[in-house]
């Protein structure tokens, strides 16, 4: 039994802050059979303050500031970078899009363990709040359909699971903070920053308010009118529920991807900063100065009204960075392999490359789908690497047929030698058997080639360092980490590797 | 059953999938439905046609002779003599092993041995997949081996006499397991540090469950090689190696 900190760290459009959790792994196989890891206990051990995001003047995220204010709260909770092993900050919503979220990024790293994931992107950030709130678990336990809706300041991220496993994730590209409000003004507001969001809602036709004011003249609104503008973004939220066409205009929003799986859900959990207002009636709708209080009160008063039981978490603003503390890390199968030296290593893309079984035994088909997969994904030779994924292997584990396909991986990756570490990553639990082929297949192709008296660069080629792990949920996401090794038991027989998937999205504009 | 709704027959059904017991199977009065209790003879009649089955004739040529893995036999001379005195399935006779000496090599690191134990269709289903890849492991390891010893009516505690006269540091006794109502085909690898007729239960090292649906032999067979290396670096297996830390 082992057990490390985790770090969450969410810097979004409106808050930022961060939990501290303690991960558990242990052996949970019945006694006498082939090991298995599994994450047995999940407690958060610190929660910080939730802080507004420091910005600059000209809007952008100001880097140092959020990392001086991160770094006060290790300093606070008595955590050093050093003692966290694993862990995700999250740039979540529009704020990803921010032209230094990079910067962002580097600076946290800084911050961050062995193998904390940096990243950006609603696919993770909505999967991760699911996790958080704890609408997954009750989908799982409840063998239920629920939607979790993470309402920030800049986005909606929507995870659908349906019995536990996640179904689709969708983003709605406007938050509480698509308007910013600035004190009432003879029971007027005036807007002092509106998003392309919130514009185009305006140019939708349901106009609350015309753009018809000049830059230089302040706009002045009225509480009806943005009441107007939230129950418009509120009942196309419904209208996305109940897969309506009508909804089709929220498609038209920056930062909106809908996914098409779908399934019509049982229970929609809130979570989010927005949700917070839910939570608290007693709470002041303008604490923020923005769009969040209403937004939050039309959407629970218009799911409720067509039908939909709507449900809010404890501490919904926390979801996200829960999620990401005590959610984001896998652990493989405790049967893998791997050259201990090449770990950790950080943003791997993961790559599909193959359908069936049958083409992994095509030596000559193996080689060009590498080939071909890593001109797609990384065509500018970046990365260091590349993970691929393998399918079921189920009607090829026999000896056999895993040695030949071991024998097609291994003569493929000596032929694209600057893929190092080669990683594989294995559905069933098998890793352990194909890294030993695999290596096999390596020595014998360098004994070949020693007997042929090829040059001693020709030789290292085949002799490459290797991963190959099982027993993973890749549906997290298209980047990989692995972490170090941790052992089961004294003797470090099984040994588990600690794995983050997750999304990388910079800049993309839509 | 028509009392059950859709969506609570699909809960049912969900749970039910998640464990080979029989579970939810239904009823009609006190008795289970027929379909669920011809399900149960069935399986009932393989487990016991397991503990009854013979390595085949094919099998030993295909797997024993065409290796030229010795075949032997234990002080047993048939199934039913085995199944009714276990203690007799533990044992070789002298002259056997004496015979065993002069065609083996002796002194290795690690000496296999495969026996029938309580379902020799385990080992015929498993064995061609498992044994190959403890063999490659250990010689891509520098680990010495002494050629496969293949016991009929053999159990546990057979491999420790065969090693023992091999000089082995170590035996892995790949036997069929006492076969279950869910699974026939189990088979189960046993790990003794230097083995002797003097080994006792606690000696050993076990990675059980080796079949379709439980470790996949080959994911086995690569585990049991990195057992080995861990047993033959701390001398030790068993209860004993558990213990270390």
């Amino acid at each position: 039994m082992t057990s490390f900190l985790s770090v969450g760290i969410d810097v979004g459009t409106t808050s930022t802050h961060l939990t501290f959790s303690r991960l558990t792994i242990a052996n949970v196989a019945p006694a006498n059979q082939s090991p298995l890891a599994k994450i047995e206990k999940r407690e958060i051990v610190f929660q910080s303050q939730i802080h507004m995001t420091p910005l600059t003047a000209d809007g952008n995220i100001d880097a140092d500031a959020v990392y001086d204010l991160i770094a006060r709260e290790y300093e606070k909770a008595a955590i050093k970078c050093e003692d966290i092993k694993v862990g995700a900050a999250i740039i979540t919503g529009e704020t990803a899009l921010k032209r230094n979220a990079q910067e962002v990024i580097e600076k946290l790293s800084l911050l961050s363990g062995d193998l904390v994931a940096v990243s950006a992107g609603a696919h993770l950030e909505a999967l991760l709040s699911s996790r958080g709130s704890g609408a997954a678990e009750a989908s799982r336990q409840k063998r239920s359909t629920i939607l979790n809706i993470d309402i920030g300041g800049g986005t909606m991220n929507l995870a659908l699971h349906k019995n536990g496993a996640l179904i689709s994730t969708h983003c709605l590209g406007i938050g509480g903070r698509c308007v910013q409000l600035k004190g009432t003004n003879g029971g007027e507001f005036e807007v002092i920053a509106m998003t392309a969001s919130a514009k185009a809602y305006f140019a939708l036709g349901d106009c609350v308010f015309n753009e018809q004011t000049e830059d230089s003249k302040p706009l002045n609104v009225k509480l009806a009118d943005l009441m107007r503008l939230a129950d418009a973004i509120a009942s196309d939220v419904v209208c996305f529920i109940k897969q309506d066409p009508r909804a089709t205009a929220l498609q038209s929003l920056p930062l909106t991807s809908l996914e098409i799986d779908w399934a019509a859900p049982d229970e929609i959990w809130l979570s989010g900063g927005v949700a917070e207002f839910c939570a608290d009636e007693k709470m002041n709708r303008f604490e923020f100065s923005d769009l969040g209080g209403l937004l939050g009160d039309a959407l629970v008063a218009k799911l409720r009204s067509s039908g939909l039981d709507v449900k809010i978490p404890n501490q919904p603003i926390r979801a996200t960075v829960t999620g990401a503390g005590m959610f984001s890390m896998q652990v493989t199968g405790s049967t893998v392999d791997f050259d201990i030296n090449c770990l950790p290593i950080r943003n791997v893309p993961l790559v599909r490359p193959f359908q069936t079984s049958e083409e992994l035994l095509d030596r000559e088909l193996v080689h060009s789908r590498l080939i071909a997969a890593l001109a797609r994904v990384d065509p500018e030779m970046r990365a260091a690497t590349i993970a691929f994924e393998l399918p079921t292997l189920n009607s090829v584990n026999d000896y056999q047929s895993l040695k030949k396909i071991a024998a097609c991986l291994a003569s493929a990756a000596s032929r694209v030698a600057r893929l190092q570490p080669f990683i594989l990553i294995v559905r069933e639990d098998l890793g352990m058997a194909l890294g030993q082929l695999f290596r096999q297949a390596q020595a014998d192709m360098e004994r070949f080639a020693l007997d042929s008296s090829s040059t001693a660069s020709q030789k290292s080629a085949f002799t490459g360092a290797l991963i190959v792990i099982d027993g993973i949920d890749t549906a997290d996401g298209d980047f990989i980490d692995v972490g170090k090794p941790v052992s089961l038991d004294a003797n470090e027989i099984a040994r588990t590797l600690p794995v983050v998937l997750k999304t990388l999205v910079f800049g993309r504009e839509h | 059953m028509s009392s059950i709704s859709k969506t609570k027959q699909d809960e049912l059904e969900d749970f039910s999938s998640a464990t080979p017991a029989r579970v939810a199977v239904g009823r009609a009065g006190a008795r289970p439905l027929t379909k669920a209790w011809l399900k149960f003879r069935v399986d009932h009649a393989l487990a016991r046609d397991a503990v009854c089955s013979e390595l085949s004739e094919e099998f030993i040529q295909s797997f024993a002779a065409a290796n030229s893995y010795p075949f032997l036999q234990s002080a047993v001379s048939t199934r039913d003599e085995f199944i009714q005195f276990p203690p007799r399935g533990k044992v070789v006779d002298k002259i056997v092993l004496e015979k065993l000496k002069t065609i083996c090599s002796s002194g290795n690191d690690v000496q296999i041995v495969i026996s029938d134990g309580l379902s020799a269709k385990a080992v015929e289903k498993n064995a061609v997949d498992l044994l190959p890849m403890i063999v490659d492991g250990l010689k891509m390891n520098d680990i010495s081996q002494g050629t496969p010893v293949v016991v009929r009516f053999g159990r546990v505690a057979v491999g420790d006499q065969i090693a023992f006269a091999l000089q082995a540091r170590l035996v892995i006794n790949l036997i069929g397991e006492r076969p279950g109502l869910s699974s026939a085909e189990g088979l189960s690898a046993y790990l003794t540090y230097n083995p002797s007729p003097q080994t006792i239960s606690s000696d050993r090292t076990v990675v059980s469950n080796i079949h379709e649906r439980g470790t996949p032999a080959v994911e086995a067979g690569a585990y049991i090689v990195r057992l080995v290396k861990t047993i033959l670096e701390r001398r030790v297996s068993g209860v004993e190696l558990q213990k270390l830390s």
